[in-house]
């Protein structure tokens, strides 16, 4: 029953390629469904996000060819496109690279941005959708629960979700640590930049809904303001507007500077000294840097957001490889747990022969001791059950730990025969003189109550 | 157990408390695989209980010096300030209880601790044996002066923060550290309401002790106690506060300027108890 990945991502394929095959979450359903008509197919989940594309699968049968071959074909159908035109992005991975891939998806490890935590919440809606259309069965749940469970943790153990992204989440994340509550803070943009309108987007994300758009020419400043659904103010008024003002954007085509020293100083005498702040994200620079020397206004320029960026990128980048280690360490106990539900039936027939052996011995023994007295039989129903619990044990661990190391002793090249293999299973090769042994407990058991006792 | 042995342990408990409330914007702002965040994140995670231990176990300390000695804590200089280190301790546990201000502990504490400090250092003192320290009247003036005193410590606290984060931000390379600061805005909130409400406790303190003067229930005359450095460092405290307050509230102004007051007003409180007294003295 191989688990299948079918994907492509920003590493291997253009946003032109990506785009041809993104799903969007109302289709997911109906992609789904349709994957799992193929015969082959058990259990599907697709995790669609802008920079990747990737289909997980569990197949039937040993091959795992023909489930690749499968998901390629219903990308090409569901998608309408030609399967050569992406063919060559795609890669394909089986078990084990499977798993540990989606294991570093959810961690952020194989983001655009690395460590940008937005994946996670994807992959939980990727589980859901698939969950929904019922086509995550038991091995697909538990692979994306346990890659959630994982990212988490990275998450909380390590530094690689913290800090800023980009220049607008670096603007927010100073504007935090001003105000108390930036939902409530009122926002003035002059000029209308689209470096000004992504900053307003992370501002508004957060809650901001006081927004007024101050542009030379008004009809620009009305239009940018419906869009954020905010106020438009003459350019005239720009002085005005900086004294009920908390958090001020310009970028404006201006060639020299806006705002000086000389004209905030009687503005921030009416403010009575409620903090100012003023991103400047223009080039040649809005505002007069002098200004940063008034008390309570704090000026950040387009290059002072980009270092806040880049020293949080430079200090993921060192978490990263703490986060591999956990990622590898949650993705070796999901195999673990993998390979080991595969021996679970072979266990359970094992176990099940032996309490049948059990019972059958214990059913005999009870018709040749008439009138044995009770507390004698549950003394000897106790030893029966130890007796068959210790014997089953042996072959149970090591069956189960055979599972889990399946994919070592198959890389090795190892292989067995039918003694060598029961020796394994029972952990005979440790027992020197087996027959002495036997001769030792023959005694016990020619007389089980005293033995029991 | 001794209440010399409590008071031990209470110091412990706020000092490790403080390093711990340092430590856990130290443990946000660097890589959390190096020894020293293991270490910083250790200590951290015990700062809020032992600061509640600490805060029972001097108040068993004080409690059990009461009971032992018969005395009000303010019959001496070792009762005095441990109350002041507990009020410190207990009115910043209860702001911080509500209001989650731990990195405001790193800089409040560390005031219990030197008024802490300077108790231990009295413990052995003699008691004070005069009547005049007696009556519910000397509790409700010290009291109340004690509790302003708690209160002008958060709002230490929060001006130091202040100041520090306001330093960051004007900061051409801004440090990862700020991120773990209270936000200006709320550091200021925090400390007006601390001083609205030690602002009238310091007046009403100052003014009962003023009447208990004027009684004639204290040795020395009222002059003597108006001309003691004492009494002018309590009143030029309560002008501090009261221009913050005046400059704050009635005129609106807030920022960074302010906060220096604050600073100003803590150094003042903190020598009231360094300079010489000849009223206040407790033996």
């Amino acid at each position: 029953m191989p688990l299948v990945l079918v994907g492509l991502s920003h590493h291997s394929a253009s946003v032109e390629v990506r785009e041809k095959l993104n799903t969007a979450d109302y289709a997911l359903p109906h992609a789904l469904t349709s994957l799992l008509t193929a015969p082959a197919i058990q259990e599907a989940v697709i995790l669609s996000t802008c920079n990747r594309i990737e289909v997980y699968c569990v197949t039937e049968g040993s091959d795992s060819t023909y489930g690749v071959d499968t998901v390629c074909r219903h990308l090409s159908l569901f998608h309408n496109i030609p399967e050569q035109l992406f063919t060559p992005h795609i890669f394909k991975k089986t078990d084990d690279e499977a798993v540990r891939h989606l294991l570093r998806v959810a961690s952020g490890l194989d983001s655009l941005v690395l460590g940008e935590a937005q994946i996670l919440g994807q992959v939980r809606n990727a589980l859901r959708a698939a969950q929904a259309a019922n086509a995550s069965g038991s091995i697909l749940t538990a692979l994306f629960q346990h890659a959630i469970t994982s990212g988490k943790r990275v998450q909380t153990e390590t530094g690689l979700g913290r800090g800023s992204f980009s220049i607008g989440h670096a603007a927010v994340d100073l504007a935090r640590s001003i105000f108390s509550d930036i939902a409530h803070a009122r926002v003035l943009i002059a000029g209308a930049g689209k470096m000004s309108e992504v900053t307003v987007k992370h501002l508004q994300e957060c809650g901001v809904h006081s927004v007024v758009v101050a542009n030379r020419t008004y009809e620009k400043a009305v239009a940018m303001a419906k869009k954020f659904g905010g106020r438009a103010a003459r350019f005239d008024d720009f002085i005005e507007e900086l004294t009920l003002a908390d958090i001020v954007i310009t970028s404006t085509a201006s060639p020299h500077t806006i705002l000086d020293r000389q004209m905030l100083i009687p503005v921030m005498k009416r403010r009575r000294g409620k903090s100012l702040f003023l991103i400047d994200i223009a080039v040649p620079r809005d505002v007069d840097p002098d200004v940063d020397r008034l008390d309570n206004v704090f000026l950040k320029n387009i290059d002072d957001l980009q270092d806040v960026v880049n020293e949080d990128a430079g200090e993921r980048t060192q978490e990263a490889a703490r986060s591999e280690v956990i990622t590898n360490e949650e993705s070796d106990k999901f195999l673990r747990w993998f390979r080991a539900r595969e021996a679970a039936p072979v266990i359970a027939e094992i176990r099940s022969h032996f309490e049948q052996i059990r019972l059958d011995e214990l059913k005999l023994l009870k018709s040749q001791l008439i009138g044995i007295d009770e507390k004698d039989w549950q003394r000897i129903e106790a030893m029966a059950r130890s007796l068959t619990n210790k014997i089953a044990r042996e072959p149970t661990l090591r069956l189960k730990r055979a599972a889990e190391n399946t994919e070592t002793a198959i890389a090795a090249n190892e292989t067995y025969d039918l003694y060598t293999a029961a020796r394994e299973i029972f952990g005979l090769h440790q027992q020197e003189e087996p027959m002495d042994l036997v001769e030792g407990n023959t005694e016990n058991l020619a007389n089980p109550i005293e033995a029991a006792r | 157990m001794t209440s010399g042995l409590m008071t031990i342990i209470a110091f412990s408990s706020y000092l490790i408390s403080s390093v711990g409330f340092g430590t856990v914007m130290f443990l946000r702002s660097n890589p959390t695989g190096s020894s020293t965040a293991k270490l910083a994140h250790g200590i951290s995670k015990f700062a809020r209980p032992l600061l509640w231990l600490g805060i029972i176990v001097q108040f068993a300390a004080i409690g059990l010096w009461c009971v032992t000695t018969h005395r009000s804590p303010f019959a001496s200089e070792y009762g005095t300030l441990s109350t002041a280190a507990w009020m410190i301790a207990l009115i910043f546990a209860l702001v911080d209880f509500r209001r989650k201000l731990d990195a405001v502990g790193a800089a409040a504490l560390p005031v219990a601790l030197i008024l802490l400090g300077i108790a231990m250092v009295h413990l052995k003192d003699p008691i004070s044996k005069s009547s005049a320290l007696a009556g519910q009247v000397v509790t409700l003036h010290v009291m109340t002066i004690l509790t302003s005193f708690g209160l002008f410590a958060v709002a230490f606290g929060c001006a130091v923060l202040y100041l520090l984060q306001n330093r960051l931000l004007k900061d051409k390379h801004v440090r990862r550290i700020f991120r773990h600061i209270p936000p200006l805005e709320t550091l200021d909130t925090v400390s007006f309401h601390a001083v609205s409400i030690a602002l009238p406790m310091l007046t009403i303190g100052l003014i009962v002790g003023m009447v208990h003067v004027f009684a004639g229930d204290v040795p020395k005359t009222p002059r003597d106690w108006f001309l003691d450095q004492h009494t002018i460092i309590s009143l030029l405290t309560w002008i501090i506060y009261i221009f913050y307050q005046f400059t704050r509230q009635v005129t609106g102004w807030s920022g960074v300027r302010l906060q220096y007051v604050l600073v100003i007003g803590m150094a003042a409180t903190l020598a009231l108890f360094a300079v010489p007294t000849e009223t206040h003295h407790f033996s």
